[in-house]
């Protein structure tokens, strides 16, 4: 086996994977609902809170200078992971849910007319999903999605069809937290720039995991959330394409966003402040900035291709239980992240996950806040066993030892 | 005192928190925690016997069969 990560080294970094649960080594299979933080990310939030802290922006006295130097220097360093024209198109949110409602309501109810169309797929998120519906309520656009195959990728013939000069929009996730399923958002912002629309990608998934590059990519808009990237809660980004800042409203009003007030108007900021009303998470930035360090410093292609080896060498494992166990997604790695969806044949997806929390295996189980979903795979729920840089081949051995000995005990 | 908890695993409602495996994996980490008893009504043509004894196994708790009625098991966990 490659290895494209000095993963002992990785591990030591993360203190919470020294714990026992129940007298067995913790394996935290669960980053896609959130990663673990490693020292150098919480050591960064600590520091900041206990001798670096001020308020941003407003102040001239030297903490808040220098606290505003940090913010802003996060934003540019965040606006280069991904590749950004500049930082003035970073905007600091809550998270994807965040900055997937900072569009709807921002963007989406300022372009959108009666009889357009919004597409998005039915392996969205809710995050994904719900802000369209409301938005569409409110604007008479109407809502559309497109289909999955059998391999549990978008039908991109259906997604050429659907796609005409009344769609506006299409937001898409870049990769499914259920199926792992890798988008092809490039040739979609093909396709809708030639009609005149955009794309707003959900990040989420993707961005902690791949190079992202989003002018490489000619996408639009892009969301992610710190919190499963190595980063705190609290913070995420919403990147917006520069020439489509001004076609945004910012959708939350109020102090630090505004150059001029008075008692019957006022002039915004230029971006990326006039989007971001309010004190911000101030040390959920520089936490986000210190994991995408900690991130670039290990190389995104690598880890990616670590990510690739080890869920090639998960679906493999799976593979042994055919007729016992399904597995939800492409089989090829190469339109497929870290993430393994899975039924054990005729028993509860949640008593999988509590049976396999016995061994001291972290899983997540039930439908992912994607009920669309899992409608349309015709199940109830599934487990979800999800990688990040810290897990080892031994880990994804230690959960399908422990999948034998459940299905084992199925058998009636 | 310790408390006696009791889930039936047949008796399904709707939304997520409301499902009675979580539920039991809620209780089982009270009785871990020695907070309590469990006990567990089961039709094992829905979940084998042979997987709430794994449960206990796994958890270091002890498991008594109190009731068998064809497929409907009642079971007790405790520590
Ligand atoms: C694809 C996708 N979109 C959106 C979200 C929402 O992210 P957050 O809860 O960080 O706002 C998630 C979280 O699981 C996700 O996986």
């Amino acid at each position: 086996m490659m290895c494209f990560l000095n993963i002992n080294e990785i591990r030591k970094d993360f203190p919470i994977l020294e714990r026992k649960i129940r007298g067995k080594s913790l394996v935290y299979l669960d980053s896609a609902a959130s990663s673990l933080k490693p020292i150098q990310v919480v050591e960064a939030i600590r520091e900041f809170y206990l001798i670096e802290y001020s308020n941003i922006h407003r102040g001239v006295h030297y903490l808040s200078q220098s606290a505003t130097s940090r913010y802003e220097e996060s934003r540019e360093k965040i606006a280069k992971f991904i590749n950004a024209h500049s930082s003035e198109e970073i905007i600091f949110t809550y998270g994807t849910t965040d900055s997937l409602n900072m569009l709807a309501y921002g963007y989406g109810l300022r372009v959108l007319k009666p009889g357009d169309k919004i597409l998005l797929t039915i392996m969205e998120h809710h995050s994904n999903i719900l802000p369209w519906m409301y938005i569409s309520t409110l604007t008479g656009a109407k809502i559309d999605y497109i289909d999955i195959t059998d391999e549990g990728e978008i039908d991109y013939d259906e997604l050429d069809e659907k796609i005409n000069e009344k769609t506006k929009i299409v937001s898409i996730t870049h990769m499914s937290n259920v199926l792992g399923t890798i988008i092809d958002v490039k040739k979609i912002a093909k396709k809708i720039h030639e009609v005149g629309g955009v794309i707003i990608v959900d990040g989420a998934q993707s961005v902690p995991h791949m190079p992202i590059n989003v002018r490489e990519l000619e996408i639009d808009f892009l969301a992610f959330s710190g919190h499963k990237m190595l980063g705190p809660t609290g913070i995420g980004v919403l990147w917006i394409k520069r020439d489509l800042l001004d076609d945004m409203h910012p959708p939350r009003l109020g102090g630090g966003s505004i150059r001029d007030v008075t008692l019957d108007d006022f002039t915004f900021l230029d971006p990326p402040h006039r989007f971001e009303a309010g004190t911000p998470n101030i040390a959920g930035v520089i936490g986000l900035a210190r994991a995408v360090e900690y991130l670039e410093k290990i190389g995104m292609n690598n880890v990616r291709r670590h990510e690739e080896e080890l869920t090639s060498y998960a679906l493999k494992e799976l593979d042994r239980f055919k007729g016992q166990i399904d597995v939800y997604g492409p089989s090829s790695v190469s339109i497929r992240g870290g993430i393994i969806a899975f039924n054990v044949k005729g028993l509860d997806p949640n008593m999988v996950g509590g049976l396999l929390d016995s061994f001291g295996i972290a899983v997540r189980t039930g439908k992912h806040c994607a009920h669309p979903l899992h409608q349309r795979l015709s199940i109830d729920g599934s487990v979800r066993a999800s990688i990040y840089i810290y897990n080892t081949k031994e880990e994804i051995a230690l959960l399908t030892s422990a999948l034998e000995e459940i299905t084992n005990a199925t058998i009636r | 005192m310790m408390e006696e908890y009791f889930i039936d695993l047949g008796e399904k409602k709707p939304g997520c928190t409301e499902n009675p495996v979580i539920r039991l994996t809620q209780m089982l980490l009270r009785v871990e925690e020695g907070k309590g008893v469990l006990k567990v009504a089961s039709d094992e043509r829905e979940i084998p016997l042979k997987i709430l004894e794994m449960l206990a196994d796994k958890r270091n708790l002890k498991l008594q069969v109190l009731e068998k009625n064809g497929t409907k098991v009642i079971v007790l966990y405790s520590k």
